[in-house]
């Protein structure tokens, strides 16, 4: 494939992305195989790119998260096929990020967006699910080289939460920083219980991470 | 009754949800009530109190006796429906609610439709229905609120959100089956608790809001049951949406409800200039940067912005976060009344 061949592929795998067309981005895949396209940029160029539309158009209020699961889905499709291909020395990671939602509260979805887009934009993301408590935060910070904690919570009753994890994690490692979102969450809030930032949504989320990354 | 009232809180309450002449706005609140400093003083403490009614009614009607607030509400969390159809619920804590970790449906043939529970008899439906009979035998004067789920997000809870939201695309025959079954739940629900003696009843449908499934999917997948689940209910109704809600509110009219309560990141104003001619409008202090955090001094700003805007009924735009402090409480309470 020469260049203009090859970028056109790249933009039907994010079309397939947006779509939401499993079958296609698995087609793709299994193609770009047999060509011996380099896979990382397959997914990078195509698959990622393609979750950054969606992201993007969420945000415009034109898609909603119902699509973008059905996108997800179709970009995971891909992944898998593509991934045992990936050279190692391809990926750099740029940051680690431990993410999860606080204490007394399960609800993920918004989490799970944000960790995807962020694993997408080639972020180390260490996923410590829902309804977790501090210490284990704090444990993971201590074991791993984290940059970034982003702390999750959908229910007001949860808040309360949310503020103890950020002092303690504030006090004990004040150079990692903290950054909130989920429905209930204001950048008033964030100020008021110390974390460094907020994000409005699951694609301001990735902005925040790479300015806090610097 | 305060000294300048001529309503009480019931008439008030209930005048204010049907659009009839109030003496002053209400200062109900449809959404949780209970925080950790009203578990301190009665000893009645989460989880217990929300599987047994005596601390259930006990820890309800503090929130009016002491806090002031012009109503009393159970339960204190969504689960209760949740938690009979079979998903697996962890406890929570002191300072947290119940929540559904595993939903009972993995797979299609997991639903059983004839599996219709007696809210009067089965699990924690007992519970509430046993807690507004015992409220509402103490007060004539208070109104008794009675929470239950909304259709969709029960469906959800069920089944799992994420699950259900693919369900959409690859079985939306299922869907329509899961959706009716959860609505003919409620709808039995909903009967027991204003038998029960219930004056109003909040459908909360938070998996319904716009952030998750925008307007379109809204009037396909939540609209139809909603309207249908508060069609069948004989006293006045009121609809919570989380999240911003501004491009659904006319179609959240359409569901009938009497009144829609309205998370903080909805402008007032602006929902007021939209619906407020036809429907009761409540809200929507900000429920963790304002009652939460605030001083006493923001929380009566903020009340005051709300009343302004239109609001009948002045609420939190959710449940009350339980580190809020019963002076933040009094301070919303006492502006409403001075007002």
């Amino acid at each position: 494939m020469d260049n203009e061949e090859l970028n056109e592929f790249y933009e039907k795998m994010a079309q397939a992305v947006v779509d939401g067309n499993e079958d296609e981005c698995i087609r793709l895949a299994n193609l770009g195989i047999e060509e011996q396209i380099d896979a990382y940029d397959i997914i990078i160029k195509g698959c990622a790119h393609g979750m950054t539309i969606v992201s993007d158009l969420y945000e415009k209020r034109e898609m909603f998260v119902p699509e973008i699961l059905l996108s997800a889905r179709a970009m995971s499709g891909a992944v898998d096929i593509l991934k045992p291909y990936i050279k190692t020395d391809d990926i750099k990671e740029t940051g680690c990020v431990c993410i999860g939602v606080v204490l007394g509260d399960i609800h993920d979805i918004g989490k799970n967006l944000v960790k995807l887009l962020l694993e997408t934009a080639g972020l180390r993301v260490i996923d410590l699910g829902r309804d977790v408590p501090t210490e284990d935060f704090i444990e993971t910070v201590e074991k791993e080289k984290v940059d970034i904690v982003a702390l999750s919570a959908l229910m007001t009753t949860s808040m309360m939460e949310m503020k103890e994890t950020v002092k303690e994690l504030n006090e004990k490692y004040p150079n990692v920083k903290t950054m909130v979102g989920g429905a209930p969450v204001s950048k008033e809030f964030a100020d008021k219980i110390g974390a460094d930032s907020y994000a409005d949504n699951a694609s301001e989320a990735i902005r925040v991470v790479q300015g806090l990354l610097g | 009754m305060g000294k300048n009232d001529e309503m009480n809180d019931k008439e008030r309450f209930l005048n204010a949800l049907l659009l009839k002449e109030i003496d002053r706005a209400s200062a109900a609140c449809p959404l949780q009530t209970a925080t950790t400093e009203m578990m301190d003083e009665t000893g009645c403490f989460w989880p217990d109190a929300n599987y047994d009614s005596k601390k259930m009614a006990m820890l309800a009607e503090f929130a009016h006796t002491k806090a002031g607030i012009e109503s009393i509400r159970v339960p204190f969390d969504l689960c209760v429906e949740a938690e009979v159809l079979g998903a697996e619920i962890n406890q929570g804590r002191k300072n947290s609610q119940p929540s559904v970790i595993k939903p009972a449906i993995r797979r299609e043939k997991d639903l059983d439709v004839t599996f219709k529970p007696d809210p009067k008899n089965d699990g924690r439906m007992k519970t509430v229905c046993d807690a507004v009979s015992i409220l509402s035998e103490k007060y004539s004067d208070v109104p008794i609120i009675a929470g239950i789920t909304g259709p969709f997000t029960l469906a959800g809870q069920i089944r799992g959100v994420e699950m259900l939201l693919m369900d959409f695309f690859d079985n939306p025959d299922f869907v329509k089956t899961l959706l009716n079954y959860t609505t003919e739940v409620l709808i039995d629900f909903a009967k027991a608790l204003t038998e029960s003696g219930a004056d109003s009843i909040i459908v909360i449908d938070p998996s319904a809001g716009c952030e998750l499934l925008g307007k379109k999917h809204y009037e396909s997948m939540a609209l139809p049951y909603c309207k249908k689940l508060i069609d069948s209910i004989k006293v006045p109704t009121i609809l919570h949406i989380c999240g911003d809600t501004t491009p659904i509110l006319e179609k959240m009219c359409e569901t009938n409800a009497d009144a829609i309560s309205l998370d903080h990141l909805v402008d007032m104003k602006t929902a007021f200039d939209t619906v407020g001619n036809r429907i009761c409008l409540i809200g929507n202090i900000n429920p963790a940067d304002t009652l939460f955090l605030g001083s006493t001094e923001d929380v009566k700003n903020e009340t005051k912005e709300c009343i302004k805007a239109g609001a009948r009924i002045i609420a939190p735009g959710c449940g009350i976060p339980t580190g809020t402090k019963i002076e933040n409480i009094k301070a919303w309470i006492e502006t409403v009344k001075e007002e």
